[in-house]
This record gives C-alpha cells, sequence and structure tokens, in this order.
C-alpha cells in the first residue's frame, strides 16, 4: 500500500540518469576549520551511494548539509531539480529528503508508533481547532495515519512493538525503527547516517537485506554513511570517500578498494 | 456497539452533565467558604492545564503566566466594570476614553472573558515571536521579564489601571457554573488537542527538537501556537478570577502566582493533564487548610505569633519530599483515561470472559 504516496510506481528505477541530489561545492567552515571544502557530488534516482572516510572527515556534515541542519558558506546544494541551499530542517524533509542520526535520536518517551506518527504530522492537512473539538474530520484522518503507520511498522518487522516505549527497545530495534519513522515522512531520497553501527555481524546482515529491502519497495534513492567496509562494498553501487573535508575519490567498490589515496587515507602514507 | 471514540464522548457527556448535576448541588447546599474554594480550584486548574502545555508537554520552560493571567484580569476588569462605578475607582486620574465610557451588560461577560484570553494570547504571540525561535533558557527569561512588565505596567500606567489602587467593585460575575464550565471545557480541549497529531508533534519537540524538525515539524509555529494557546486560557483563568474576588491590583498577579502554579504542574506530573488537574483541586484545598500555621498559636505559656507566608515555606517542604521521593510528580506523564476507568470498573467481567 506504500507503493500508492511513494512516486506512484510508474517509473521504476530505468531512467538511471536522472539527477535527485546535486551537491555543488559545497563548503563549510566552522571558525577556521573547513569542515568540509569544495564537496560535489551528483546521486541520480534510484542510487544507492555510500560515503566513507575515516573519522572526523566530515561525512555527517555533508548530512547535516544537506537535510538543512547547517546552511553552508558556499556551494549549493540541488534537489529534485530545485535548490534547497538554505531551506529549513523540516522544510526540505516536507520536499522528500529524510534522514535518520548517527547516535540514535528517537522521541524516548513516545511509543514506537507515535514515533511513526510524528512523521505523518506534515502531512496532516487539518489545523490545530479541528481535533480540540473533535471535529470528525481530523478523527478520519487519525485512523488513516493510524493504520498506515501501523502497516508501516509491520513492513519492517516492528508490528509487536508498536505500544513499547521508543527507549525501551533493544539497540537493533531502535535503528529500525529510526529508518520506519524517517520513511513515514514519505522521501524520495533516505540518509542515513552509520545505520550498522553497534551491530553484531548477524545484525549487520539482516540491516543490509532490509535497506536494499526498503529502497526496492518504498522506491528510494539511498545515501548511506557508513564504517563498515562490509555493508558499503556489500550494497553500495557507488562509493565517495572523504578526507578532511575532501572528497578524495568516487567510483564503484571495486575501483575504491583499489584507489591509493583511499588506502592512503585509511592506512596512513608509510602503508604504501 | 459504537466505535470507541463515540463511546468515550458519550462517558465524557455523563461525566459533563454529572459535574452539573453536582454543581447545582453545591449551590443549593455547600456553604459559601466551600463555594469559594471550589471556585478557586477550578480557576487553578484552568490555568494550570494551560500552563502544563507549555512546561509540561512542550517542553519550553515559561515563567510567564501570572502576566498572561493579569493582561485577561484587568481586560475583563475594565469591560465588566459599570460606567458609574468607574468614575469612583478613578479618583486618581480619569479612565481614558474608549473604558470610560461604556462597560459590557452582564450577558456579554462570556466575550469579555474571551476578549481577555486572546489578548493575553497576543501578549504571548508578542513574547514568543523573538525568543521560541532560540534554544534553551531564553523564554524562561524573557517570560519571567515580561510578567514584571506587567506588573510595572499596571502600576504605572494610572489612567488605565488605576495604578497601585487598583480596581474595586468589579461585578462578581463568577460562579461555580462558569469555574466548573470552564474548568471542564480546558480539560476537554487540552486533552483532545495533546491526543491529537498536532500534540504529539509537541511531544516530540519536548523529547528531540533536532529529530522533530527533520521530521518535518515546524518547531517555531508549534512552539507559538502552543505557547498562544496556553496563554488564552491563563487570560481567561485571570478574568474569573477577578470577576470571583471583585478586585484587581497590581499585587494579584505577582510571581507567587507563577510559582504557586509550577508547584501545581510539578507535583502533578509535567506533561500530566490529569496530574495538573488534581494537584490543582488539591493545592486550592492545602491553601485553605495550611492557613493554621499562618494563625498564632498557644501552647501551654507559649505564644506563638502567625507568620505570614509561613504556607509558602510548608509548600516549598512538601516540593522538595516530592522531588526526592516522586521525582516525576504523581502522574509523571501518566494520563487517566476512558480506557483506564473502564479497566478498572469492568475488570470483574473482563475476568469471567466478558468481551468489552
Amino acid at each position: 500500500m506504500f507503493l500508492e504516496y511513494c512516486g506512484g510506481g510508474k517509473e521504476l528505477m530505468v531512467d538511471n540518469h536522472e539527477r535527485i541530489l546535486h551537491l555543488e561545492n559545497l563548503t563549510i567552515a566552522f571558525g577556521g576549520l573547513l569542515a568540509v571544502n569544495d564537496f560535489s557530488l551528483t546521486i541520480y534516482r534510484g542510487d544507492l551511494v555510500g560515503l566513507i572516510g575515516p573519522n572526523g572527515a566530515g561525512k555527517t556534515t555533508v548530512f547535516n548539509l544537506v537535510s538543512g541542519q547547517y546552511i553552508p558558506t558556499r556551494g549549493k546544494v540541488w534537489f529534485d531539480g530545485r535548490e534547497i541551499t538554505g531551506l529549513s530542517p523540516d522544510r526540505i524533509t516536507a520536499l522528500g529528503i529524510a534522514r535518520t542520526f548517527q547516535n540514535i535520536r528517537l522521541f524516548g518517551d513516545l511509543s514506537a508508533l507515535e514515533n511513526v506518527l510524528v512523521s505523518f504530522h506534515v502531512r496532516t492537512s487539518y489545523s490545530f481547532l479541528s481535533p480540540m473539538f473533535c471535529f470528525p474530520r481530523s478523527r478520519k484522518e487519525e485512523r488513516r495515519i493510524r493504520e498506515e503507520a501501523y502497516s508501516l511498522l509491520e513492513a519492517v518487522g516492528l508490528g509487536n512493538f508498536a505500544r513499547e516505549k521508543a527507549s525501551s527497545l533493544p539497540y537493533g530495534q531502535q535503528r529500525r525503527l529510526e529508518i520506519a519513522r524517517a520513511l513515514a515522512t514519505h522521501p524520495r531520497l533516505l540518509l542515513l547516517d552509520e545505520p550498522a553501527a553497534g551491530m553484531n555481524p548477524q545484525e549487520t546482515r539482516e540491516l543490509m537485506e532490509f535497506i536494499q529491502r526498503i529502497r526496492r519497495d518504498f522506491e528510494l534513492t539511498i545515501f548511506l554513511i557508513e564504517h563498515d567496509m562490509k555493508v558499503v562494498m556489500g550494497i553500495c553501487e557507488r562509493v565517495a570517500v572523504m578526507d578532511f573535508g575532501i572528497k578524495i575519490a568516487e567510483g564503484t567498490p571495486s575501483e575504491i578498494r583499489n584507489n591509493p589515496r583511499v588506502i592512503e587515507a585509511y592506512l596512513g602514507a608509510e602503508a604504501q | 456497539m459504537f466505535t470507541r471514540e463515540t463511546r468515550e464522548l458519550l462517558f465524557t457527556f455523563v461525566l459533563f452533565v454529572l459535574l452539573m448535576v453536582g454543581v447545582w448541588l453545591a449551590q443549593r447546599y455547600l456553604n459559601a467558604y466551600l463555594v469559594r474554594i471550589f471556585n478557586t480550584a477550578c480557576i487553578y486548574v484552568i490555568a494550570a492545564v494551560a500552563y502544563n502545555l507549555v512546561n509540561g508537554i512542550t517542553g519550553q520552560f515559561s515563567l510567564g503566566p501570572n502576566g498572561f493571567m493579569a493582561i485577561g484580569g484587568y481586560t475583563v476588569a475594565l469591560l465588566m466594570l459599570p460606567v458609574v462605578q468607574k468614575q469612583e475607582v478613578y479618583f486618581l486620574q480619569p479612565l481614558i476614553w474608549p473604558f470610560n465610557s461604556f462597560s459590557f451588560p452582564p450577558a456579554l461577560f462570556i466575550f469579555a472573558l474571551l476578549l481577555g484570553g486572546l489578548l493575553a494570547a497576543g501578549g504571548a504571540i508578542l513574547i514568543g515571536f523573538p525568543t521560541l525561535r532560540l534554544r534553551g533558557d531564553y523564554l524562561a527569561i524573557a517570560t519571567f521579564g515580561f510578567g514584571e512588565i506587567i506588573i510595572v505596567l499596571a502600576n504605572n500606567l494610572i489612567p488605565l489601571t488605576n495604578g497601585a489602587l487598583g480596581i474595586k467593585g468589579i461585578p462578581e460575575y463568577t460562579n461555580l457554573w462558569w469555574t466548573v464550565n470552564w474548568a471542564f471545557w480546558t480539560v476537554f480541549l487540552v486533552k483532545n488537542l495533546v491526543n491529537s497529531s498536532f500534540g504529539r508533534a509537541l511531544k516530540a519537540i519536548r523529547e528531540d527538537e533536532v529529530a522533530a524538525e527533520a521530521m518535518g515539524i515546524n518547531l517555531f509555529r508549534h512552539k507559538l501556537l502552543a505557547f498562544a494557546l496556553s496563554a488564552f486560557f491563563a487570560g481567561v483563568a485571570g478574568g474569573l478570577f477577578v470577576t470571583l474576588i471583585s478586585t484587581i491590583s497590581p499585587t494579584l498577579f505577582t510571581f507567587s502566582m507563577t510559582f504557586n502554579l509550577l508547584i501545581i504542574i510539578v507535583l502533578g506530573g509535567l506533561g500530566s493533564i490529569t496530574g495538573s488537574t488534581i494537584t490543582a483541586v488539591l493545592f486550592a484545598f492545602l491553601q485553605e487548610l495550611l492557613r493554621e500555621v499562618e494563625a498564632p498559636h498557644v501552647i501551654g505559656s507559649w505564644t506563638f505569633p502567625g507568620i505570614p507566608g509561613m504556607r509558602m515555606v510548608v509548600f516549598s517542604a512538601i516540593l522538595v519530599i516530592l522531588m526526592i521521593f516522586y521525582r516525576r510528580g504523581l502522574f509523571g506523564r501518566q494520563e487517566l483515561s476512558w480506557q483506564h476507568v473502564s479497566r478498572i470498573l469492568w475488570w470483574g467481567k473482563r475476568a469471567h470472559g466478558g468481551q468489552s
């Protein structure tokens, strides 16, 4: 049922040349530190692109620039043919970019279901007065989004946890719930910030399948940051590598694996 | 037979009817002193539930309800005080136009209350516009300052507020019908709002602003709306209070009013409407019971003089003890819903295998 509002299902991942995200010379300076320097990248519709790099390379900063948490000092962000540089995070989310966070940021005191329901709020059309006075319209809408939220939780395998408090869920489930919450905003582009962090090999394998499944089911373009090379090499079609805020390489996983600059960045110069 | 929502609405309606019967009985048989306490209790309920919407549900620390109550109170006082009375009250400096030339007939009392609420909400938007964009404690400082400014204005805008002398002889329109109705509808409306998509967005802001914004929630707009709505009900509470005690002066809505409300919502549990409602009533009664500690006492040959303000010392002690043993208040973030009530009432029936 999610196919209905995730783009219509007409154009599958056929047109691989339609740009969905285009980063143009992105630069952001914190004081004297250039956290991201002249970063350019193009992602096409349906892609699964990975962003890797040593700690502190500026990967999460790139995400924060795309999702609007930071405003770039220089450069532009284009999404789906329109410039979104400088828009606030909530507007960018409404346009179709959703994200998860490196350190999980769930609404801890709300139930799993409510966490997902929060993301539906952008799309509820009634004003705040309507539920206050029990207008039937808001009740109908509430029933509808509850059903959708349930089926979304079931789709990510959290159907049995709907009533659990988010903070009481096990770690792996919390990561899943965060992805479900992002999916509930009906994104076209999903940014995953280290989805496999803290997972054991078994959980990581499940996560890889999960990412590929949601990408297919929800017709998503996925841009992910990951430290686990198995994940990046296993599921990404293209990989960009960052070091000290600069993009040092881009290509298919096998190209990246043999790129001397990447090896240098990860292992240090003397390894060569 | 019915959907759950319809059934719960029906329960709420029955509760409303019962409350109204209760009011009728109370008006007839209770003594004036008890009725007065119930009136105060209801006004505390309105103000506390509204205050909790900002501090507990949305997680923004405001210290401004006394200012909003003062705005509502002065508005209602100016609108309802008869013209003849106005000429007597304002003997230092005459009341400015247009307030000196008209007053609302008693039938328009409800509109005076609504207007008081709306003006308070306007004040909230004014103060919220610059401060709600910022994160952190700015709101607390700004709202505290706002409350103080209102008091200073009330003291010095003599042609409008009659300064420190205050306004006396405001008709006593407020009775149990008014207070209980307003308290009921405030709780009902706020509860509906909190349980809606909008309320979930407010709770999400409380839990994690960054994540809430990333999920598409416009932080500023939601905070401002919650803040204005809260101020609206605070203004109404102020208006009811003024027409209950028939007088208003700058000392009526000082910071201690905010402090009382803060005690109520923290004791009840930040984020629990049920908690605020129950502790507001308890607070009104405790305040009367604790008059005893301020009265002079004779124990044996010792005479203890009464110390005014001792009540607040006792309240503070209660607050400290509760914060040690019930850190999240009496109710935490729990709510008493019809589901809970029916579970308690029909528990026996379910144990026999009955379906409900």
